[in-house]
């Protein structure tokens, strides 16, 4: 088991030579010694990252790129109380190989509640950017501020949205909620940026060259060094418009069986995202559920959900015309209440979490709007009229009332107050008082009053892109208005810009802020406030807000 | 563990091998001893104590392009969690000592805090398994394999130590007490066996 080759430091003669042995060494290979010992890539080329915080512990993770003779590789780690790494607290060590594409997730156990830590790894000689993240409080807590993404697109532009949150040092830490990365191939889905690879993502080396691209993203690499990650998977992740035995965009025939694409996808997911597996996180055992909660204090539940491969039932073809296109009614099999998006074992913890937590705010990131999006208005005595998206919570309405049902409470079970959905998915931005009944404005019968917001059980934020595009035509707010005429439950909706939600709670309130970018065709620092909502707490509807302020003195960026 | 044998400390004088240096300067104490491995599944144990925060260096240089075993290193807590681990120059480290001659496996520990540490060399074949001492090592029941044996390399280990203090201690007759205060060690060679 020896090396194949002497070694003397400090210079890096091993790798340079094990190089060309790997590449078939020949004489061609030897000419061009020295410009490629210049070239030698950068060992952490991916970045750093960290996520699932809890109060004792967080998911740190990188990637390495060498060339090893070796099966194994070591990895170490130090994690510290301050920026230039003087105070470290802790050290670790590990091997990464190709068994694992070389990436390095370690659970660092044993820290502080509510600190910021400053982490960073060493491996083939080099060490890694200096990464920064925060575990989760615990006991009474006065305010949780945190940013919301969805829908980073790198084939359809510039991740403008994650630069401005990396500099945003006053956060506790970022939610993404899905669609992280595209499966799509070159010019499929966008044409900013070529993907890698340039064909459609199916199998497992196509799935981490795409993961390895996004990594490679210099604003996603800013935004994973300065804060700890949630995040959860909508369809893409996988492809697109999922459910649990298929997809919209998966063809057995030419690409092989769904789950083992699903398969193949979620190693490279797992491998390349900080999210935990087993313990407190992912179900080890089964991949697909990767549901779980995240508790900071007294203040907030933070339950992320799982809506596309753990049991999502087949999306329903259209039933009738609207005027925005085809769409359905509530009728034969979207009224089947055996179809659903969690999944009942899922739905049994939700409803468990909800009932039981102490914790004042309960946040449900979640994939798809629950809001009811129609396309023809109606009373639910009058039909309940037609809706556009069968892929959304409208198309599983009696798994989405069983949701319902567990809010407004039972002869058993007390109301569940506080309730806010945080969702990405459809490019866009929208503000929404939850009912299940929004054209009827009989409060007496479950109907709902736009003005003052009675008859709304809870409240949805939905979240514009990173990247990918909305309905970028409706610069002047037409068709936002004209979904509003018929939706009077929305307080807002922009179709047209890109950008991210930042969300401010304390004990009384709920802010959501939208912030938008003004462009991803290419890389800008552009920013602009575009409006903000509130819910009070145990008020359940939304209404306006202003921005808020930012905490004073923040812990330093990493550097 | 089927057989195993203890060095204390303060026998080091004696038993650690004739390349053992020894030299105190005002801000630094380097010190090394060597031995043999007699199969592939032996790990040797060096337990130590540091008495205050220290800049740690520790790295091989048996290897002799083949002649003896490839060393990998690794340093644990008290508690047995994996701290450190290195094979090879450049995993992870470059360079870890100005005088290290070849470096088979070098770790570098900036501010590392008083305590009881463990340091091992082991095998390149013969990883430690996981997070923790606990977790054993990749050739843990493994059939034994002699070094030295037909088309085997030797086992011969050599380890280097070097402590650079916090504060640099002026006089230097007291660098004998310091070695006894700053950095007591003993080893342990263990054949594990299932």
């Amino acid at each position: 088991m020896g090396r194949p080759s002497q070694v003397k430091p400090p210079r890096a003669g091993t790798s340079r030579r094990e190089f060309f042995k790997r590449a078939g060494t020949t004489t061609a290979a030897l000419a061009v010694v020295p410009m490629v010992v210049d070239a030698a890539p950068p060992v952490f080329q991916h970045g750093v990252a960290s996520g699932d915080p809890l109060a004792d512990r967080v998911i740190l993770w990188t990637r390495v790129t060498l060339v090893s003779a070796k099966p194994l590789v070591p990895v170490n780690l130090v994690i510290a109380t301050d920026p230039g790494l003087r105070n470290i607290v802790q050290r670790a060590a590990t091997t990464t190989s190709a068994a694992r594409d070389f990436t390095v997730k370690i659970d660092l156990l044993g820290l502080r509640p509510n600190t910021t830590y400053y982490y960073q790894f060493t491996a083939g000689g080099s060490t890694s950017p200096v990464g920064r993240t925060k575990t989760l409080p615990v006991g009474s807590i006065d305010r949780l501020r945190m940013a919301v993404v969805s829908c980073s697109n790198h084939a359809y532009g510039y991740f403008n949205a994650y630069g401005r949150i990396a500099a945003r040092a006053d956060l506790d830490l970022v939610v993404h909620l899905g669609d992280y990365l595209y499966e799509y191939g070159a010019n499929v889905y966008g044409t900013a940026r070529t993907p890698e690879p340039a064909t459609e993502m199916v199998t497992l080396a196509d799935y981490r060259a795409r993961h390895a691209q996004y990594k490679r993203d210099a604003d996603a690499q800013a935004v994973h060094r300065q804060h700890p990650f949630v995040a959860i998977w909508d369809d893409h992740e996988i492809t697109n418009d999922s459910w649990v035995g298929g997809a919209q965009n998966h063809t057995d025939a030419t690409e092989g069986p769904f789950a083992q694409r699903v398969a193949a996808g979620l190693q490279a997911y797992y491998e390349w995202m900080p999210v935990r597996v087993g313990g407190q996180g992912v179900d080890a055992t089964d991949l697909r559920h990767n549901q779980r909660s995240f508790r900071y204090g007294d203040l907030v539940e933070l339950l992320m959900l799982e809506e596309r491969l753990s049991a999502r039932s087949k999306q329903l073809d259209p039933n009738v015309a609207t005027p925005l296109g085809p769409g359905f009614t509530q009728t034969g099999a979207y009224a089947d209440p055996a179809r659903t998006l969690l999944g009942n074992a899922q739905e049994t913890w939700l409803a468990d979490r909800l009932r039981t937590t102490p914790a004042r705010w309960k946040l449900l990131g979640q994939g798809v709007m629950f809001a009811q999006l129609k396309g023809v208005a109606a009373t639910n005595a009058a039909g309940g009229g037609a809706f556009l998206n069968s892929d959304q919570w409208d198309g599983y309405q009696p798994a989405r009332n069983r949701l319902y049902d567990v809010i407004k409470g039972d002869a058993t079970h007390a109301r569940v107050d506080n309730v806010v959905l945080l969702t990405g998915d459809i490019h866009s931005s929208w503000v929404a008082d939850l009912t299940q009944d929004p054209n009827n404005t009989d409060l007496a019968s479950g109907g709902y009053n736009r003005v003052t917001g009675e008859g709304s059980q809870a409240v949805e934020f939905v979240g514009t892109s990173v990247s990918s595009p909305g309905i970028d035509t409706d610069t002047n707010g037409g068709i936002a208005g004209f979904l509003r005429s018929l939706n009077p439950h929305f307080k807002f909706i922009n179709l047209h810009r890109r950008g991210y939600m930042l969300l401010d709670v304390t004990a009384q309130r709920a802010v959501c802020e939208f912030w938008f970018v003004d462009t991803v065709a290419s890389p800008s620092n552009i920013e602009t406030f575009e409006v903000a909502f509130e819910v009070q707490t145990g008020a359940n509807r939304v209404g306006p807000s202003v921005q808020t302020t930012p905490r004073a003195n923040p812990p330093l960026l990493a550097p | 563990m089927t057989s195993f044998k203890t060095l204390l400390g303060r026998s080091l004088g004696a038993l650690a091998l004739a390349g053992c240096a020894l030299s105190a300067q005002a801000d630094a104490i380097d010190f090394s001893f060597s031995g043999q491995l007699a199969y592939q599944h032996d790990v040797v144990r060096i337990d130590f104590g540091i008495q205050s925060a220290t800049d740690l260096r520790v790295w091989t240089d048996s290897w002799l392009a083949g002649a003896n075993f490839d060393p990998v290193l690794a340093l644990f807590s008290a508690e047995g969690a994996l701290l450190s681990l290195s094979d090879d120059a450049n995993n992870p480290n470059p360079a870890v000592d100005a005088g290290q001659g070849a470096l088979d496996a070098g770790l570098l520990l900036p501010h590392l805090a008083a305590g009881r540490y463990r340091v091992t060399i082991s095998d390149a074949a013969n990883y430690p398994n996981g997070a923790t001492f606990g977790d054993g090592f990749m050739l843990d029941g493994s059939a034994p394999l002699a070094y030295g044996s037909s088309g085997q390399p030797g086992g011969a280990w050599s380890i280097h130590f070097g402590v650079a203090q916090a504060m640099p201690v002026p006089e230097p007759t007291t660098s004998a007490l310091l070695l006894a205060g700053l950095l007591c060690v003993g080893f342990l060679i263990s054949r594990r066996q299932a």
